[in-house]
C-alpha cells in the first residue's frame, strides 16, 4: 500500500472518532439550543 | 430514526424551503451548535453508507468487499480533509457575510446525500458484479457518478436553504473549490491504492490462450 495512503488511514482512524466524540459532545447543546428556540 | 429524519428533512425540498418566520426547525434559524451537530452526523452517516456501497462495489471478490469497507470511507475523509481547509479559508478571505458552519453543513449534507443515493444503488451495483463482466463495472462507475450529481445538487439546495438570498455570491467560489479540491484528491487518493472495483476482464484473453 503506497505510503500516502497510509498517512491517509491513519488521519482517517483518528478523524473518525473524533468526529464520534463530536457528534455527542454537541447534541447535549444542539438540543438545548432547539429548546430554547421553541420556548421562545 | 429522528436524527435521521432531521437529515433527510435538511436536504430534501420540504417545506423549509420557504419557512414560517417563527418556525424552529427551518434551517436558516439553526444555531452554530446545531449546525455543527447536523454536520458531524451527516459526515459520520456518509462515512458508512459510503463503506456499504463499497462492499456492492467489490462484491464480485470477498477479499476485495471486505477491504471497500475500510478504504471507501478513508478516501471520503481524507479528500475531505484535503479539500475543507483551503475553501473554509477562501471563504474568510473573500465573504464579508455568512458563516463557516453553512459551508460546513452544506458539505457534509451533501456527502451525506451523495452517499445515501450510493448505498440505495448498491444492490444493482452488487446483482451487475455478480452476474455480468462485461456491465459490472459501468454500472459501478455510473453510481459513483450519479452519487457524486446528488451531493452537488444537495450542496447547492442546502446553502440556498441555510442563507438564503446570498447563496451564489458569499458561498459560490468556497463551494466550487471543494468540489475541484475534492475530486482531485480523491482520484489521485484512489489511484495510490489498490483498486475499489474488480479489475476488468480481458477480452480476446481466451482466444489467444487456446
Amino acid at each position: 500500500m503506497s505510503g500516502a495512503f497510509t498517512v491517509a488511514t491513519v488521519v482517517a482512524a483518528m478523524a473518525i472518532p473524533a468526529l464520534g466524540w463530536l457528534v455527542g459532545a454537541l447534541s447535549r447543546r444542539a438540543e438545548q439550543a432547539r429548546s430554547r428556540r421553541v420556548v421562545r | 430514526m429522528e436524527l435521521f429524519r432531521r437529515l433527510l428533512d435538511l436536504v430534501g425540498p420540504s417545506n423549509a424551503d420557504r419557512p414560517a418566520p417563527d418556525d424552529p426547525d427551518a434551517p436558516s434559524a439553526l444555531s452554530g451548535p446545531e449546525r455543527l451537530f447536523f454536520a458531524a452526523t451527516a459526515f459520520l452517516a456518509a462515512l458508512g453508507l459510503g463503506a456499504v456501497w463499497g462492499i456492492a462495489a467489490g462484491s464480485h471478490d470477498a477479499h476485495l468487499a471486505v477491504d471497500n469497507v475500510g478504504k471507501v470511507p478513508v478516501l471520503l475523509v481524507a479528500s475531505s480533509l484535503v479539500s475543507l481547509p483551503v475553501a473554509l479559508l477562501v471563504f474568510r478571505l473573500t465573504a464579508r457575510q455568512g458563516r463557516v458552519t453553512d459551508l460546513l453543513m452544506a458539505h457534509a449534507l451533501g456527502l451525506f446525500a451523495g452517499c445515501l443515493a450510493l448505498a440505495l444503488l448498491s444492490p444493482l451495483v452488487a446483482l451487475y458484479q455478480y452476474t455480468s463482466s462485461f456491465a459490472g463495472m459501468p454500472v459501478a462507475v455510473g453510481s459513483g457518478v450519479l452519487g457524486a450529481l446528488v451531493a452537488l445538487l444537495v450542496v447547492v439546495r442546502v446553502i440556498r436553504k441555510l442563507s438564503p438570498g446570498l447563496a451564489g455570491r458569499v458561498y459560490g467560489a468556497p463551494i466550487a473549490l471543494v468540489l475541484v479540491l475534492q475530486a482531485a484528491a480523491l482520484a489521485q487518493l484512489a489511484s495510490v491504492t489498490t483498486p475499489v472495483f474488480p479489475p476488468a476482464p480481458r477480452w480476446g484473453r481466451a482466444w489467444t490462450d487456446s
